[in-house]
Parts: structure tokens; sequence; C-alpha cells
């Protein structure tokens, strides 16, 4: 049978679309659920759980937490993660393992806590989906499905060609590949991806390389508690069902020469309806914008809201302080 | 609007489905249309230099035809409002940050600052197109064109509107005046073409590009890991580039236009000369017959040819953006030229193999992108000065994981390389494929570009470099 130049062209431009759809329906459709920080918290059944990003990391020293306080502590944080993974650690982690900890305290700064869709994509899908079980209706209703995250191109893409929802991976194949070329062995690659992270640590970048800019975008947005937007009313509810107590502590941003940060009114309200709501709902905030304990001198660098290592140990005891009253039977 | 985009393929399947059924005339009004849409998508005001541009142009091609007396004031006139319109949005800002920089080293006061303005893109590359068509009217090498329409097609054409090729009127007029016949097999061409440049830009020059920035982010960076920041950002400005290149030629033959090819496989020069006759050809050219050669080239004294070289490489350097990085950049290639030309006089280079002389241009060039990519004077001096004996075993390690990992994400590039300059050539004169045979190869290839688009996209995208200048 002879096909026509027409025929041709239509066939060739099927073949294009069709035959990558049909190959992307072999892929799984998420990464495996990571149950190891279950197995860890059933084993320590810490007193005092900390959730939260690398600004957790840069503040909190766990072993000396523990000392100050008298308690067992455990710390659950990713660096790059926002709430969508705080709610799914806290559910599928400290929930599931069913410890009894007498509190959970979340960090965050300003908005995140309701910024729903921030970091839920790219390079912070993979850490969310070992977070995550097949079926979560709450990250279904807030990023519109539990598997296809992005707007718009993208979200088509993935829906037709589900691999480009899960393009990490093969970069992570081809790193480990280019590590393992170099190291020759498993662990001298695991201990050169190590020596990697820390040689592009946030520490060695040059002045005015931050990464706080995709906080930006959120700046002018109001206090909303709707559970379709944001995980923060998912978490709340979780939490009483699970009869755990949650405090929320926000952060201080990378302050002024005089120490003060500067807020703009929109935010000040945004925090003072966030404390009227989480107060409705039998939590706690710890607002420590306006806590003069923690000294410019103490931040990392410029506009960089991490602290130095230098103050880590200074900004646990700080932390011990405001916890030790809180989890006064 | 940006080719990687839902509105840009909404735009050009409209485009597409509208045009083929159209008369000539109206294709091309079409395309007009069409490409001040594409243009002015997210920002209106860039039009206004374009038309603005435009008029001006098409007004001093017809006034050298009609007033052949008065032809240098047509042409002097062109050439002033062209360099108006760069300079006022590309140099004036540059301008005054250096006078008044001079002036208070000499105790003045500085003059009053200039804001800097948004550069509109695409402006470099549009505004050199019309300059080589009043250029090329005025030697009679091409007709001053009558319709107006046309001449605002090849101004304004989309898919090379914003980054090239830089197109000559001679090439592109005749297309724009003659009957275009749907092609189903160049239309197949096109499509492959355009997923091989979607391919260059999101998975190669994207992927890359994460390690180059992350390298050009560090306050301190070794020797070894310096130098694979540099041979990512030469990878990933060769994949990024002429990726646009291809997603314009590709495009463009979709509507039956030939644009013409701006790269030949630049990194396998064997001279700094043979480079610029690969890489970025009608940039290239277009320094040629309207800077150097207008200049007196090399057919004058050695010191006059000297400086017709570094003039016009400096030119090119500014051409880039305002900035001294790209000057410095320019003087070092044109330096390059003139160190070869040295070498060739003292009979040095014919001794020397061809894969050395591939790997040291390859060398000259990468060094040359560092300059290219810093924009601080005081950074190059830095990363220049860092020494590879200071470097532990740990950062030459770091150094060889990342120049891996850029490798892998080049291989594509290489595996073409090799299939297109080595083997196709050879195969196809001991092998013909049946019709049937090339269908399927076409479509194998396609698919699996398509594949490797979806699969190995990088997760942060960006802007094509050649949009700023």
């Amino acid at each position: 049978m002879r096909i026509s130049e027409k025929g041709r062209l239509w066939l060739f431009v099927g073949l294009v679309l069709i035959v990558p759809a049909l190959l992307n329906r072999l892929v799984p459709a998420k990464s495996r659920f990571d149950a190891k920080p279950i197995t860890r918290l059933r084993a320590k059944q810490p007193d005092l759980i900390l959730i939260g990003d690398s600004i957790l990391a840069s503040r909190i020293n766990s072993d000396l937490l523990e000392k100050e306080l008298g308690c067992s502590v455990a710390m659950l944080w990713k660096g790059g993660a926002a709430s969508a993974w705080w709610y799914l650690a806290f559910k599928n982690y400290v929930v599931a393992a069913g410890v009894h900890p007498k509190a959970v305290c979340i960090f965050f700064r300003d908005r995140l806590l309701t910024s729903g869709t921030l970091r839920t994509t790219g390079i912070f899908r993979r850490p969310l989906e070992s977070a995550m079980h097949d079926h979560e209706p709450a990250v279904r209703l807030v990023l519109g499905e539990d598997r296809v995250p992005g707007t718009g191109l993208e979200k088509w893409t993935t829906l037709l060609y589900p691999w480009n929802g899960r393009r990490y991976v093969q970069h992570e194949k081809l790193s480990w590949l280019a590590l393992r070329t170099v190291t020759k062995t498993g662990h001298g690659a695991r201990h050169l991806e190590r020596r990697v992270n820390d040689a592009f640590d946030v520490n060695q970048l040059r002045r005015g390389v931050t990464e706080s800019t995709e906080l930006a975008g959120t700046e002018t947005a109001p206090f909303d508690a709707d559970p379709t937007q944001n995980f923060l009313p998912h978490l709340v509810e979780v939490a009483a069902r699970a009869r755990i107590r949650l405090i929320f502590v926000r952060t201080k941003r990378h302050p002024g020469p005089d120490g003060r940060v500067a807020q703009s009114d929109s935010l000040v309200r945004y925090v003072a309806e966030l404390r009227n709501w989480l107060e409705n709902h039998h939590c706690t905030l710890i607002d420590d914008t306006e806590n003069d304990a923690f000294t410019p001198e103490m931040f990392l660098k410029e506009k960089d809201d991490h602290l130095g290592s230098w103050a880590k140990s200074r900004s646990t005891k700080i932390y011990a302080d405001q916890f030790r009253s809180l989890l006064l039977p | 609007m940006i080719f990687q985009s839902l509105t840009y393929l909404s735009f050009l399947l409209s485009v597409l489905a509208i045009y083929w059924s159209l008369p000539r005339r109206a294709q091309n009004v079409l395309l007009v249309a069409a490409s001040y849409i594409f243009y002015g998508w997210e920002h209106p005001w860039y039009l206004l230099p374009l038309w603005a541009s435009t008029l001006v142009d098409y007004g001093c091609g017809l006034g050298m035809e009609r007033f052949p007396a008065r032809r240098r004031w047509f042409l002097v006139a062109s050439v002033v409002a062209s360099i108006a319109l760069l300079g006022t949005f590309k140099y004036a800002g540059f301008a005054v940050e250096n006078i008044n920089v001079a002036l208070t080293q000499l105790g003045f006061h500085p003059i009053s600052s200039v804001m800097r303005l948004v550069l509109p893109a695409g402006l470099s590359f549009y505004t050199f197109q019309s300059l080589a068509y009043i250029v090329d009217v005025y030697r009679g090498r091409v007709r001053a064109e009558r319709n107006l329409l046309d001449y605002a097609l090849y101004v304004c054409f989309f898919p090379q509107l914003i980054a090239g090729p830089i197109e000559r009127a001679w090439h592109m007029l005749p297309q724009y005046r003659s009957q275009r016949i749907f092609d189903p097999a160049g239309w197949r061409g096109g499509l492959t073409l355009i997923l091989w440049g979607f391919f260059k830009k999101l998975v190669v020059a994207d992927n890359v590009a994460v390690v180059a920035n992350k390298v050009f982010a560090l306050s301190d960076p070794t020797f070894p890991v310096i130098w694979a920041g540099v041979l990512a950002f030469a990878v990933q400005i060769y994949a990024d580039f002429s990726g646009y290149t291809d997603i314009a030629r590709g495009t463009a033959r979709l509507l039956g236009i030939e644009l013409m090819k701006n790269f030949n496989h630049p990194y396998l020069a064997t001279s700094p000369a043979d480079f610029w006759r690969r890489w970025h050809i009608s940039f290239s050219t277009w320094l040629r017959d309207f800077i150097y050669i207008p200049l007196g080239g090399s057919r004058c004294g050695a010191a006059r040819a000297s400086f017709n070289l570094m003039a016009t490489f400096a030119i090119s350097g500014l051409w880039h953006g305002a900035s001294w990085n790209y000057v410095l950049w320019g003087i070092y290639w044109g330096l390059l030229i003139l160190a070869q030309r040295f070498l060739r006089w003292l009979g040095i280079t014919r001794a020397i193999p061809i894969l050395l002389k591939i790997a040291i241009t390859f060398g000259l060039t990468s060094f040359g992108w560092l300059l290219f990519r810093e924009r601080n004077l005081t950074q190059i001096i830095h990363d220049l000065s860092q020494s590879p004996l200071a470097a532990g075993f740990g950062q030459w390690q770091i150094g060889l994981y990342l120049a891996v990992l850029i490798s892998l994400y080049a291989s594509p590039l290489i595996v073409h390389l090799i299939a297109t300059v080595f083997v196709l050539p050879r195969w196809q004169t001991k092998i013909i494929l049946p019709e049937i045979g090339s269908f399927v190869l076409q479509s194998a290839t396609a698919i699996l570009l398509f594949l490797g688009i979806i699969a190995a996209r990088s997760v942060v995208t960006s802007d094509f470099i050649y949009f700023q200048f």
C-alpha cells in the first residue's frame, strides 16, 4: 500500500505523539514511600519533634536541645521543604509512627504556612513523593491532584506523559553515574556527593546570590485558611485527631543592622490573623521576629535567613528557654 | 512570547492553520500581523522601536533609488538612526557610567546619571539585519523593496526576530515575493529540526546551565571547579544558541521559508579564524561584509590589517552587550586571530596534527567563554589567578565529577556530531535508504528526541542566552 506524502506527515506526527505516550505508561506513578523516619521515631519515642527546612537545621542542635530540656528530641527536616512536606511528614511519619510527643513544633517563615503549592514541583517533587502515599486527599485538594503538579503546558504534558513529572529521576541517575565514574565505588560516590553539596553550600556563594527570592511572590497575600488552597487546616485537623499539640515557630528573618526586621503592614496583619486562627484551633504561635536575642551577627550572611554554624548553640539555648515553659505538664 | 510555552504552541498552530489556507499576499499580511503579536505579546512597547527601524530603513532604501545622487545621505541617515536606536537602549547607560568614572578620577563632578532603559529583545539582531539591507541597497546588490509589507516581514519574521539568524535581503525578500508550496516532506524535516532545537535547549543547555550557574555563583571557586564551570558554559551557550536557530529554521520551514545555517559544528574548528567561520555564521559574515572589508580588510599593510581586525572584533564584543567583559572578549578573539596569522606566516601551524589543532582551538574558545560569562573584571582576575597546584585532591574530584556530568548531558551532541560529520556522509555514498527506510529513520529520531525532552528536560528553565543581546 502506498501512502501519500500528506498521509506520511500525519503518520509521522501521530507516531511522535503516541509512541512516547504509550512508553510513558510503563513508568511507576511516584517514588516509593520512605518509611525509615517512622522506624527512627518509633525507636526514639521523642518527647519533642521539630519539623522544618534548612532554616530549622541551621538553628537547632538536637543533642544540645535534649541536654537543655532533659527530654528526647527528634528533628524531621528537608532542605527546601515547605508546607506540603511538613504536612506529609507530620501525618505520614509522626502520626503514623504512633508516638506521643508532648508537642510537635513546625518552623516556618512569614507566609510559608499558607503557601500550599510552593516547592511542590521540580527538584522538590521527589522528597514530597517519598513522604506521600498513593492516596492523599489533602494533596489532591491543594495541588489540584496528587500526582500532576504544575500549570498550563507543564500540567498537560505530565498528564499525557508521566515521565515529564519525574524528570528528576533521570537527573539523579546521571548524577549518580558521574559520581560512580569518578569514584568507582558506591561508598566513595556518596562521600563525593556530600563534598559536592558542601562545595556549593549557600555560605560559599557570592554576595547577592540568595535563596529567598522565591518568597517574594507571596508578599501581599492575606491570611486565608482555605483547605483547598493550603495545608494548614489539614495539619491542624490531623493533629487534633491524633491529640498532638502543635507549636508553630515563626523564625526571625535576616534583620537590619539595628536588629529589627522590616515588615509590611499587610504582613503584620497576616501574622495577627494567623495567631488568632491558631489560638482558636488550640495551637501555639511563637513569633521570633521581634526577638532581640537573635542578633544580626548570628546570621550566615547578608539577606540570608540561615544562621551561621557559630550561632547554632546560642540559638538552640534560646529555643530551649522558649520551649521549657511550654512543655511543662 | 517564549518558544517553550503553551501560548506559543497555540499561536504557532493557529498561524499554520490559517497560513496554508491563504493566497501568497494574504500569507504575508498574516505573517507580519503574527510577528507583531509575537513580539509585542508581553511588552507591546517593544513594537515602537521595531516600527521606527522598519519605516526609516524602508524610506531610506526607496530614497536611495529615487535620488541616486543623494544615496550617501540616505545611507548616513539610516546608519545614524540605527546607531541612535541601539545607543539609546543599549549603550547610553554604559557610556554615562564610564564617563562618570573618568570624570570622578579626574576630579570633576560626574554628569547627571542616565536611567538604564530596558533593552527590547532582539533589537541588536533586527537593527543589524536592517543595516545589512540598507548597505546592500546602497551598493546596488539588491533593489530597494517597494512593498512595505514585504519589507516589514523581512525585518520582523517571528521565527528569527529575537535571536537571528541575521538574514540578508537578497536571501529573504525573493522568498517573500514568491509563491510558497506546502511540502509534507519539508514539514517532517522542519518538525524534526524543531524537536532537535528544543532538545538542545531544554535537555542539554538548561541542564548544564545548572552546573555553570552554580560554579559562577561561587565566591571563591578553585581551579578545577572554575574550569568545569567554563566547560559547562561552553556546552550551554552552543546548545542554547544553536538550539534557538534550529527551532527558528524548523518553524520557518513549516511556513515554506528557508533560513540560513548559523552553526557548522564550531567546536570542530581547527583555528580561531575557522571557529568564526562556524560560529554564529550570519553575524560573523555580517561583520566581515559590513565592517572588516569596508575598513580595508587584509588587503592593506600588516599594521592596518591588524587594526581592522581588532576594531571588527571589538565591535563584535560590544554588540553582545554594554559591558567591558564583552569588549575584552572581542579583543581576545582579535588577538587570537592575529597570533594565528603570525604562526601561519612562520609556518608553524602546518606541523600540528589536526586533532591537536581542534583541542587547542576548543581550549582557547573556552578561555574566551570565561571572559564572556564573568561580568566582573575583578572576578575574572580572581578566576585566572587560581593555581591548579593549590587545589587539593577533593577539589579535583569535584571538578572531574562536574566534567563527567557535563559530558553525559552533552553526549547527544557528540553522537549527533559523529553521525552528521563522520558516519552519514560515508553511508550516503554507499547505502541509499529506500523511501520507507528514511521515513522510519526520521520518525525514530523524532520519537527519541521527543522522549528525551519529556524525560530529561531540566527542571529549571531559563531564557535563551542571546535574548539579552
